[in-house]
């Protein structure tokens, strides 16, 4: 069982192990088949000379602009031949003759039309995703089961519902295929055209390298490629979980058939993560994640992206929360707040997987990783990080403890907002840019604002609890009524500040792709007025939580979109 | 109330001739009977289910139905086999008529929970069908079409594909909500619905209906009519115990032969 897992690493590294040997030894002629050591090397070295990253950009851009330019029309014109007949048998001919030409081969064809320039680029990657795509969408229309149809229209659905609630949601899946596929194939031809039209671009970083003999650089720009594309495909399988809920992935549906079946045995390393991971609740870990990946974003944007101290800082900071939930955890065992019939957090102590003093160790390993990477970044990066850990600690301590707990005195919105929002995002993109601009304060702005309301939500449940034990929050320091609408304030005020932000011309207009967001907050916004029973109420605290992750990742998302597409 | 005359429907064949499928039809069905369809495979009883759902015209003849008093709805057609929308959770699917018909949707939402609550479901409320199994999904169409509050229900095989138990848990639940009667106790001379049940178990058939029409073979007519006495509300196992099951199931087994 083991000896199966391993294998899938073991045929890489035995490969390289004996390219490496190969090469040494001169075997094989390292003109041609350089070593992986140095192939390594010259990928660092072009990593830190920005080289790379600055070819990665430009072929990004290219694949991405050229891509949703095509996607867009392309899902709208397959979704139209799909249900109109008449649509179909016009352009039917048209796309399918046009569809197998092989896509490079119109290249020579589109430099004459456009030119060498960006636009014939962007042409030949819209050609390519275009086609793809239409057919895909069309085919997913079409292999719908008509009795969806027929049902929809014995519930009384008309016209533009038939598209709208069946049509559209059901062909969906075929549709994010086709995106998917198309996207790959935008990178290969990208790639393939850069080869032809070396200006910029990996395509051009390989072309270039062939010409003055530098073999190492063209495997690294290999790697670069593949990686791309594998990260692509895990990023677009994701995005497809995310938007198609309903579809049972091969997992769940495993999961859900058989219940009681349970892996025979589980090798000894696989089970220290996965107990230690489910001790660290990493559900909880977006919350800090977030805000430094928007910050490290933000700071791309400027023009100040640097991988590692990206790594340093989220491995830092996911750390001390780690840690902090596993102090938490001890303690709340300790104190005996967290006995076996309540919901409580840590799973793998009650179930007896590990023990409290192991719990124990655990925190304070995790604190000692988390601190030495904050004292290398103080060291490093400025003492203005050490300022911010230092506030962070302080407000992390009297947020339950001391006379003046923040969370006793209705405080705990506020301090989760200054901190989960803009002195997080601030402190991650100091690490980079080593300034602090009051712009990317604002730019905090909403994602703290949203943070909060998860905290106002988990509020407005222990509203009676909270008031019989004289814990006094802003939902009750309020009354129901007024909680309420600062839930309004709270969520609403997220997306109010961003387009705010965007009009203003401090954010790029990409991030209102976090107005994606705004139906489901409006349905959390309705479901805090009509509800003061604890369930529902239970329900909108996990659901806060779900939105504020995805705020958080399309706001991630938009700036970084606006980081590549700029250049 | 569903009134047939001479209703009937012929297909195109493949060699340009004309196919009889149905009819002429001439039926009463009364309000609030429970009706059951049993016949040969092919013998039409989906077309004609089609056609009373305005989903198929038909081609002679004409047919009534009465429809609900305010708020117009068609005959609801439960189909054969699994019939919710995959990208819909058992909530949505529940309400999905009522949003299509225009219901507010405060009080949409108050009808799918009662409905959900009595088909047993309120705890899958947001689970997606994939996660039900067969007989969930079923109850899962069975409060889509009550939801609906039609005057007349047409259901098409809907326990076919389920398994003995299952169909039988199903077919007594079918029983209980009908003896409900109306959704929204809204119309108290209309306590239940008209249901028209096709099937091919003469076993559903009697436990079900009222009365049992056997049809011919292609084109589908009607050739034999039962009577079905039990008294209401019914059991579907203790049923098989009386003399009188054993004797309408011959009768029926003759009928169809």
């Amino acid at each position: 069982m083991s000896k199966e897992r391993l294998l899938p690493f073991i045929s890489p590294l035995i490969l390289l192990t004996i390219w490496e040997m190969l090469a040494r030894i001169g075997v094989i002629d390292i003109r041609f088949f350089p070593a992986p050591s140095e192939i390594f090397g010259t990928l660092i070295k072009i990593t830190q000379d920005g080289s790379l990253l600055e070819a990665t950009l430009t072929t990004l851009r290219r694949m991405s602009i050229g891509y949703v330019l095509a996607a867009i029309p392309a899902v709208l014109l397959g979704v139209l031949m799909g249900v109109n007949r008449f649509a179909r048998l016009l352009f039917a001919p048209l796309i399918n003759s046009l569809y197998p030409i092989p896509k490079i081969a119109l290249v020579p064809m589109v430099i004459l039309i456009f030119g060498i320039s960006e636009n014939a680029k962007y042409a030949v990657v819209i050609i390519s995703v275009f086609f793809l795509v239409v057919i895909n969408t069309m085919a997913g229309v079409l292999n719908l089961d008509p009795k969806y149809f027929d049902i929809a229209r014995n519930n009384g659905a008309r016209g533009w519902d038939l598209l709208w609630t069946v049509a559209f949601p059901g062909s969906l899946p075929n549709i994010l295929t086709g995106l998917n596929l198309g996207l790959g194939f935008a990178l290969t031809v990208i790639v393939g055209t850069e080869l032809l039209l070396p200006q910029g671009g990996l395509g051009a970083m390989i072309w270039k390298s062939y010409q003055i003999y530098d073999v190492p650089t063209i495997f690294a720009a290999l790697i670069v490629v593949a990686v791309l594309g594998w990260g692509i495909n895990v990023a677009m399988e994701e995005l497809e979980r995310q938007i198609i809920p309903w579809k049972a992935l091969p997992q769940a549906q495993a999961k859900n058939l058989s219940t009681n079946a349970k892996p025979v045995a589980e090798p000894r390393i696989r089970r220290f993560i996965r107990i230690w991971w489910m001790a660290a609740r990493p559900f909880s870990f977006t919350a800090s994640v977030t805000p430094v990946v928007l910050g490290s974003a933000i700071a791309a944007y400027d023009g100040f992206f640097n991988l590692g101290l990206f790594i340093l800082t989220l491995v830092g900071s996911v750390a001390i929360h780690a840690g902090t939930n596993l102090i938490n955890d001890y303690y709340d065992w300790k104190k005996g707040t967290d006995t076996a019939e309540s919901l409580g957090p840590n799973r793998p102590l009650k179930e007896g997987l590990i023990t409290p003093q192991q719990l124990f160790v655990a925190a304070l390993l995790t604190f000692a990783l988390g601190s030495a990477v904050g004292l290398y970044l103080v060291a490093t990066r400025g003492v203005f990080i050490l300022i911010i850990g230092v506030l962070s600690v302080l407000a992390g301590w009297f947020y339950t403890a001391g006379p003046f707990a923040f969370a006793y005195v209705g405080l705990g919105e506020v301090v989760v907002f200054i901190f989960m929002g803009p002195v997080m995002v601030l402190g991650s993109y100091y690490v980079m840019a080593q300034q602090w601009p009051w712009r990317v304060v604002w730019l905090a702005v909403p994602l703290g604002l949203i943070v909060a309301s998860i905290l106002h939500a988990n509020n407005m449940r222990d509203y009676p609890d909270d008031l019989a034990k004289g814990k006094r929050t802003l939902a009750n320091l309020l009354g129901r009524r007024a909680s309420k609408n600062e839930f309004l304030l709270l969520m609403g005020g997220g997306f109010v500040v961003l387009v705010l932000l965007v009009l203003l011309g401090i954010a790029p207009w990409l991030t209102l792709i976090t107005l994606f967001e705004l139906p489901n907050a409006i349905k959390l916004i309705r479901l805090g007025y009509a509800t003061e029973a604890p369930q529902p109420l239970n329900k909108l605290v996990r659901a806060s939580a779900a939105s504020h992750k995805r705020f958080g990742w399309l706001m991630i998302a938009g700036m970084i979109a606006a980081w590549v597409v700029r250049g | 109330m569903i009134h047939l005359s001479q209703l009937s429907k012929v297909f195109a064949s493949s060699n340009g001739g004309i196919l009889p499928a149905l009819g002429p039809l001439n039926l009463t069905i009364n309000a609030g009977e429970f009706v059951c369809l049993v016949g040969p495979s092919g013998c039409g009883k989906s077309t004609l289910l089609r056609i009373l759902a305005e989903l198929d015209s038909p081609s002679g003849g004409s047919f009534q139905i009465a429809k609900n008093a305010d708020r117009n709805v068609t005959p609801t057609l439960v189909f054969q086999g699994d019939s919710t929308f995959p990208w819909m959770t058992v909530f949505e699917n529940v309400g999905y008529g009522l949003r299509m018909q225009g219901v507010d949707s405060k009080d949409s939402d108050a009808i799918v929970e009662q409905m959900l609550r009595t088909v047993g479901l309120s705890q899958f409320a947001e689970s997606y069908p994939y996660q039900l199994s067969g007989g969930m999904k079923q109850r899962v169409a069975l409060a889509r079409a009550w939801a609906n509050d039609p005057a007349i229900l047409l259901m098409d095989e809907p326990f076919g594909a389920l398994d003995e138990q299952t169909r039988l848990s199903l077919q007594h639940e079918l029983l209980h909500i009908w003896e409900l009667g109306d959704t929204l106790k809204k119309n108290k001379d209309q306590a239940k619905k008209t249901v028209l049940f096709v099937t091919h178990s003469i076993d559903e058939a009697l436990v079900l209906g009222d009365r049992v029409l056997v049809m011919s073979q292609r084109p589908g007519l009607i050739r034999d009519e039962i009577s079905v006495p039990f008294a209401r509300p019914r059991d579907p196992i203790t049923l098989k115990r009386d003399p009188l099951y054993g004797e309408l199931a011959y009768r029926l087994w003759q009928a169809l032969k």
